[in-house]
C-alpha cells in the first residue's frame, strides 16, 4: 500500500519531534554533564586550596629561635605589657638590644593597652601566664600571688627606698622591678597660671579652689576631665585622698583602712570635694563623655589649665606642640598645717612568673633592662624618673622637680590603702558623682559596701 | 489609558529617586566622616564635616606598620573560611533530620541549639578560656576555628532547617525509592538545592567571625597572629591622640567585608526569602 | 551472634529514620563541649565570691542571687537590654518596612541605594560605636556642628543617662536596619502578584490591600525581624563600650556589658556569672515564648 500524503506528513512530523525530543534531551544531558564537571572542578580547586590551608594552619606560629652556640643564652621569652608608646618603642629597643647580645635568644614583646588587665585575670585564673609581665603599680596587691620573689638578683640593692617600700611584699619579697617610676602630681600650664596672677602652685586645696575661680574668670577650663573613661574621676580622687587621710599626721587613717575599721563617712572630703569642682563649673561641659583622646590637645592648646594624670600626658601633649608650656605640680593638701606631697610608686614595671620555664632566660632579661644605661634609656625616652638610686635621668622637667626634691611621696591612694578591686568602685563613684546621679553619701556608702565585701574575699 | 498610567509610573519614580539620594546620603554619612578623618593630618582639628583639601595617606602608613594590618587581614581570613566551612558543613547535616524527622530527641537538639543563638559568649569566657589552656588552644589557630564554629552553628542550623522544610518530602521519597540510602539522600538531593541559603549563612557568620572581637583577643594573643579587629583596636586605647590613624585602622576594617558583600549580593537576597520567610 | 548484630545495625542504619540524627553528632559535641560545659562551670562560680583570677575562692551559697535582686545597676542593666532589644524591633520594623517598600521595585537608584544602606550593617559594633561616638560628642562633635549652623549651642548628648540610652538604641536602629529591610524585601517580593490584582478587582484601596494583604502575609518576616533584634538586643556589648563605657555612671550598661564589667573591672566574678545565669534564664523564658507564639500563629494561618 502506498503512502498517503497525509500519511507522510504525519511520520515526517513525528519525525522532527522525535529529532527535536533526541536534541533537547541530549542538549539537557550536555547541560547536565556541563554541571558535572563544574562541579567537580570547583570541588578539586577546592580540595587543593583547603590542602594548602590546612598546611598554613599547622605551619603557623611555630617558629623556632635558632640555637646557635652551645654556650650563651637562647630560647623564647613571652615578655607582656599593657603600656603604650612612647614607653612600648623604649622597652622594645631594649629587647632588641638584648636580643643582639643574645644572638640565640627571641624576646616576644607585647603590649595588650586597655585589654591587659582582663586578659591577666583570665589568664591568671587558668594559670597560664608570660614569662615576664608588666605589673604597673599592682605587683604586690594583686599578682604577688603569681610572682617570683626577686631578691636575690644583682638589682635588688639597687633601689631607692621610697621604691622600696612599693614593690615588697608584707612578707618582705620583692615581687617587681620598677624600669620607670611615678613622680607626680598635678599637670598644669605655667603660663596660663601666671596670667591669672598667681606666682606660685597652690599650696592647699583651698587655694587650689580659689585658683580654678581665678582661671575660669579668663575662660578657660579649669579641670579638664575626659569623663566618658572613669579612670579620669577615679584619678582625681587616687591623687587628691591620701592628702584628705593619710598625709597629716595627726589625722592618719592608714592603719583604720589596712584593718577594716575605717569610718567610711569620711571619704565624704574625697567624694565631696570632686561634687565641690563639678557644682561650681570647674570642670569641662562634657566632663561625662569626653574621649581621653582630647586631652592631649586640650594641654597643647592651652584650653585647659589642670589635668589630674602622669608625665606620659605632658610628653603626649608635647608630641602635638612642643612649646607648651607645662608642668607637674605637688598635690595641695587639706590641712592647713601640713605640707604638699608627690605621688610616687612603681609605673612600668616587670615581675616574673613564678611557674615560668624559661627562668634562667627571664631572669637574665631583667637584669640587662637594669643597667644604668638601659634604664637611662628608656626614662629618657619617657620623660620619666626612675626608681633607681644610681641612675641619673635627664628629663626636660627636671629642673621643676629639683623643688620638690624633698617632698614626702605617697602611693596612689588604691594601691597603698585599699585592696584590690576598689578602683572599680572608685570609677563608678566618680563617674555617677560628676554626673549628679549619686549624692556624696550614697558615694561613700557604695565605697563601703565594696571595700568589707573586697575585704572578705581576702580571708 | 496606558500613557496615564505610565506618566504616574513615571513620576513615581522621580520621587523615588530623589528619596533614594537622601536617604543614601543620609546612611553613607558616618562613612563618610570617617573617611574624611582618616585622610587628616594628625592635629588637624577642623570639623569633621570637612574633607581635607590635599587627603594624606600617612595615618594607612602607620596603620599597616604600626598596626600590622596586613598581617591581621591575612590571619582573619584564614580564620573566617576554615570556620565558615565548617559551620556549613557540620550545620548542614545537622540540619537535615531535625527538620525531617520530628522526633522527641531531634526537637530537644533543635530548640537547644536556638536558644543558645541567644547567650552573650562573654558571660561564659573565663570558663571557655580555663577549658582552652587545658585543651592546648591558646595561641592556635584550631583553636579559635573551633570556637568560631562552635558560636556560628546555632545561627546555620536554625537557617538550614528553615530552609530544608521548603523542599518537598516527595523528593526524599522518590529518591528512597530508586534505591538512594538514606544517608546519601542529602548530599544527593537536598545540597545542590541549597546554594542560596548556603550563601545568606557564609554572609551572616563569616561577618560575624570577622567583627568578632573577645573570643580573638583571648585566643590569639601572639601579635603575629593578631586578627583585624584587635589590631584595629590598638587604635582607640587610653594614651592615643591619633585620631586619622585610628579612622584609617577601621575604613581598613570595613573594606573586605564590603567587597565580600558586592559579590555575594545576589545569592544573599534570594537565600533569605527562602529560609527567613517561607 | 556477631554477624546477627552487625545486620541489625545495619538495617538500622540503612532503614531507621532515628539513625539520621547520628548526623548531628559533630555539631552536638562540640556544643556540648563548648557551651554547656562553661554554662555549667558559670552556675558553679556563681555560688561562689571568686575575684576571677586567684586560685583560690570559697562559697557563699545563694549570696550573689541576694544582691542581684536589690542590686540598682542590675536592674538599670535589665531595663536597658529591654529597651535595646524592644526598642530596635520597633524602630528598625517602621525603617525596615518603609525602606523595603521604596527599594523593592526596580528603579534607576535602587540597587545602589540598597547596597548603601546594608552595609553598615556588616560592621563591628565597636566600630559603629567609635564612628558614631564622633558625630554625637560634644568635642566638635558632627552633630553639634550641624545644629551650630541654626544658632543652636553644642550639646553634651550622652551626658544624661536616658537620653544616652536612647540614642544608643536609636544608633544601633539606624546602623542594623539593612539587616531588617533585606528581609522585609524578601517577604514583600514574596506576596504573589495575584493576591494584588484579586484585591483591585474586588475594589479595594491602596490601603485596604496594604492591610489586609500585605500585612498579614508580612507576619513570618516581621517575626524573624523580632527574634534577630531582640537577640541583638541582648547580645549588646560593642555599641555601649565604644560609646559610653556604660557610663554616665552604670547609666547604659547592658546585661551583656554589665556582666563584662563586673567580672573584669569589679572583680566579683561570682557575682558576674549570677547576672549570667540570670540572664540566661531570662533568655529561655523569651525563646519558649517566642516559639509558642510562632506555633500559633503558624496555626492560624495554615490550620
Amino acid at each position: 500500500m502506498a503512502l498517503s500524503k497525509s500519511d507522510i506528513v504525519y511520520i515526517e512530523k513525528v519525525l522532527s519531534e522525535a529529532k527535536k525530543t533526541l536534541y533537547r534531551s541530549s542538549v539537557v544531558n550536555h547541560k547536565i554533564l556541563a554541571k558535572e564537571i563544574e562541579m567537580k572542578k570547583t570541588i578539586v580547586l577546592a580540595a587543593i586550596l583547603s590542602l594548602f590551608m590546612v598546611f598554613s594552619v599547622f605551619a603557623t606560629g611555630q617558629k623556632e629561635a635558632e640555637a646557635s652556640s652551645l654556650d650563651g643564652l637562647h630560647g623564647t621569652l613571652s615578655v607582656a605589657t599593657n603600656c603604650e608608646d612612647p614607653t612600648f618603642s623604649a622597652v622594645n629597643e631594649i629587647a632588641n638590644r638584648f636580643m643582639e647580645e643574645n644572638p640565640g635568644v627571641e624576646v616576644e614583646y607585647v603590649s595588650y593597652t586597655k585589654d591587659y588587665e582582663n586578659l591577666m585575670k583570665a589568664k591568671m585564673a587558668a594559670n597560664d601566664l608570660p614569662d615576664v609581665f608588666a605589673t604597673h603599680g599592682w605587683g604586690v596587691k594583686r599578682y604577688s600571688e603569681y610572682l617570683m620573689p626577686l631578691n636575690e638578683l644583682s638589682f635588688a640593692k639597687r633601689f631607692t627606698e621610697s621604691i622600696l617600700n612599693v614593690i615588697k611584699t608584707p612578707a618582705g619579697n620583692i615581687v617587681t622591678m620598677p624600669v620607670t617610676a611615678e613622680l607626680s602630681g598635678i599637670i598644669y600650664n605655667k603660663d596660663i597660671l601666671k596670667k591669672a596672677g598667681w606666682d606660685h602652685v597652690p599650696r592647699t586645696w583651698d587655694e587650689f579652689l580659689q585658683s580654678c575661680e581665678d582661671v575660669k574668670a579668663l575662660g578657660v577650663v579649669p579641670i579638664y576631665i575626659a569623663g566618658k573613661d572613669t579612670r579620669s574621676q577615679a584619678n582625681l580622687m587616687d591623687v587628691a585622698a591620701p592628702t584628705f587621710l593619710t598625709t597629716y599626721k595627726n589625722d592618719d587613717q592608714s592603719q583604720a583602712l589596712y584593718d577594716g575599721t575605717f569610718d567610711w563617712d569620711k571619704w565624704s572630703r574625697v567624694a565631696g570635694f570632686l561634687k565641690t569642682l563639678s557644682d561650681r563649673g570647674f570642670l569641662n561641659v562634657d566632663a561625662n563623655t569626653a574621649d581621653p583622646i582630647y586631652r592631649g590637645e586640650k594641654l597643647a592648646y592651652g584650653e585647659t589649665m589642670y589635668v589630674f594624670q602622669n608625665q606620659a600626658q605632658i610628653a603626649s601633649a608635647w608630641d602635638i606642640n612642643p612649646d607648651a608650656n607645662l608642668s607637674m605640680m605637688p598635690v595641695p593638701v587639706y590641712h592647713e598645717e601640713d605640707t604638699p606631697i608627690m605621688i610616687g610608686g612603681e609605673r612600668e614595671s616587670y615581675g616574673i612568673w613564678k611557674d615560668t620555664k624559661n627562668k634562667e632566660l627571664a631572669v637574665a632579661f631583667l637584669e640587662f633592662m637594669s643597667r644604668p644605661e638601659n634604664i637611662k634609656y628608656v626614662c629618657e625616652a619617657t620623660s620619666m624618673p626612675t626608681g633607681f638610686s644610681d641612675v641619673d635621668v635627664d628629663l626636660r622637667l627636671s629642673s621643676d622637680f629639683k623643688q620638690y626634691e624633698n617632698l614626702r611621696t605617697f602611693p596612689y591612694f588604691d594601691r597603698e590603702w585599699l585592696p584590690s578591686g576598689m578602683w572599680a568602685t572608685m570609677r563608678s563613684t566618680g563617674g555617677a558623682l560628676t554626673a549628679g546621679e549619686i549624692t556624696v553619701k550614697q558615694a561613700c556608702d557604695l565605697m563601703a559596701e565594696s571595700y568589707h565585701s573586697l575585704l572578705s574575699q581576702q580571708q | 489609558m496606558a500613557n496615564a498610567k505610565n506618566n504616574l509610573k513615571a513620576r513615581h519614580n522621580w520621587i523615588k529617586n530623589i528619596v533614594a539620594v537622601v536617604t543614601s546620603v543620609f546612611f553613607f554619612a558616618p562613612f563618610y566622616i570617617i573617611l574624611s578623618l582618616s585622610f587628616k593630618v594628625r592635629g588637624d582639628r577642623s570639623s569633621h564635616w570637612i574633607f581635607p583639601s590635599s587627603p594624606h595617606i600617612q595615618s594607612y602608613v602607620v596603620a599597616l606598620t604600626k598596626g600590622n594590618i596586613g598581617t591581621a587581614i591575612i590571619n582573619t581570613l584564614i580564620v573566617t573560611v576554615f570556620s565558615v566551612v565548617l559551620i556549613i558543613l557540620f550545620g548542614s547535616i545537622a540540619s537535615y533530620p531535625l527538620a525531617r524527622h520530628r522526633s522527641k530527641l531531634n526537637k530537644f537538639i533543635l530548640s537547644a541549639f536556638v536558644g543558645v543563638m541567644m547567650v552573650p559568649p562573654l558571660s561564659v569566657l573565663v570558663p571557655i578560656y580555663r577549658l582552652m589552656v587545658s585543651l592546648g588552644g591558646i595561641n592556635t589557630f584550631w583553636g579559635i576555628i573551633i570556637l568560631s564554629t562552635t558560636y556560628g552553628l546555632p545561627m546555620s542550623v536554625f537557617m538550614f532547617s528553615n530552609f530544608i522544610c521548603t523542599i518537598p518530602k516527595e523528593l526524599d521519597e522518590a529518591a528512597l525509592l530508586d534505591g538512594c540510602s538514606q544517608f546519601a539522600i542529602f548530599p544527593r538531593i537536598i545540597l545542590p538545592n541549597m546554594m542560596p541559603v548556603v550563601s545568606s549563612v557564609v554572609i551572616l557568620t563569616g561577618v560575624s567571625i570577622w567583627n568578632d572581637y573577645s573570643f580573638q583577643l583571648y585566643i590569639l594573643q601572639k601579635p603575629k597572629l593578631r586578627t583585624i579587629t584587635l589590631a584595629m583596636s590598638s587604635f582607640f586605647s587610653e594614651g592615643m591622640t591619633n585620631l586619622p590613624a585610628a579612622a584609617a585602622a577601621a575604613v581598613m576594617a570595613v573594606l573586605p567585608v564590603v567587597v565580600l558583600y558586592l559579590f555575594l549580593q545576589k545569592y544573599f537576597i534570594k537565600g533569605t526569602v527562602d529560609s527567613a520567610v517561607k | 551472634m556477631v554477624e546477627a548484630k552487625l545486620k541489625r545495625f545495619s538495617r538500622f542504619l540503612y532503614a531507621d529514620p532515628r539513625a539520621l540524627t547520628l548526623l548531628t553528632l559533630p555539631a552536638v559535641v562540640l556544643f556540648s563541649v563548648f557551651v554547656v560545659f562553661p554554662i555549667i562551670s558559670g552556675l558553679n562560680i556563681s555560688f561562689t565570691n571568686w575575684n576571677g583570677y586567684s586560685q583560690s575562692y570559697s562559697y557563699v551559697g545563694i549570696q550573689n542571687y541576694k544582691d542581684l535582686l536589690f542590686n540598682d545597676s542590675v536592674w538599670t542593666a535589665f531595663r536597658n537590654t529591654l529597651v535595646y532589644g524592644l526598642g530596635s524591633t520597633a524602630v528598625q520594623t517602621v525603617l525596615g518596612l518603609g525602606l523595603a517598600m521604596l527599594l523593592v521595585d526596580k528603579f534607576f537608584l535602587r540597587g545602589v541605594t540598597r547596597t548603601i544602606v546594608y552595609i553598615p550593617a556588616m560592621v563591628a559594633q565597636l566600630v559603629i560605636g567609635y564612628i558614631w561616638y564622633f558625630i554625637v560628642t560634644y568635642e566638635r562633635g558632627a552633630l553639634n556642628d550641624i545644629i551650630n549652623l541654626f544658632g543652636v549651642s553644642p550639646i553634651d548628648w550622652m551626658s544624661k543617662g536616658n537620653r544616652a540610652v536612647l540614642i544608643i538604641m536609636l544608633i544601633n536602629s539606624i546602623a542594623y536596619c539593612g539587616k531588617t529591610m533585606i528581609i522585609f524585601i524578601a517577604g514583600l517580593e514574596s506576596v504573589p502578584n495575584m493576591y494584588h490584582e484579586a484585591a483591585s478587582i474586588d475594589g479595594a484601596s491602596g490601603w485596604q490591600a496594604f492591610r489586609h494583604i500585605t500585612i498579614p502575609l508580612l507576619l513570618p518576616a516581621f517575626t524573624t525581624s523580632l527574634v534577630l533584634n531582640i537577640i541583638g538586643g541582648l547580645k549588646m556589648f560593642g555599641l555601649v563600650i565604644a560609646m559610653t563605657d556604660g557610663g554616665p555612671g552604670y547609666a547604659t550598661h547592658s546585661l551583656s556589658s554589665l556582666i563584662n564589667t563586673m567580672y573584669f573591672a569589679n572583680q566579683r566574678a561570682g557575682f558576674s556569672s549570677a547576672i549570667g545565669i540570670f540572664s540566661f534564664i531570662f533568655i529561655m523564658l523569651v525563646s519558649i515564648l517566642l516559639r509558642r507564639y510562632l506555633e500559633y500563629k503558624d496555626q492560624q494561618y495554615n490550620g
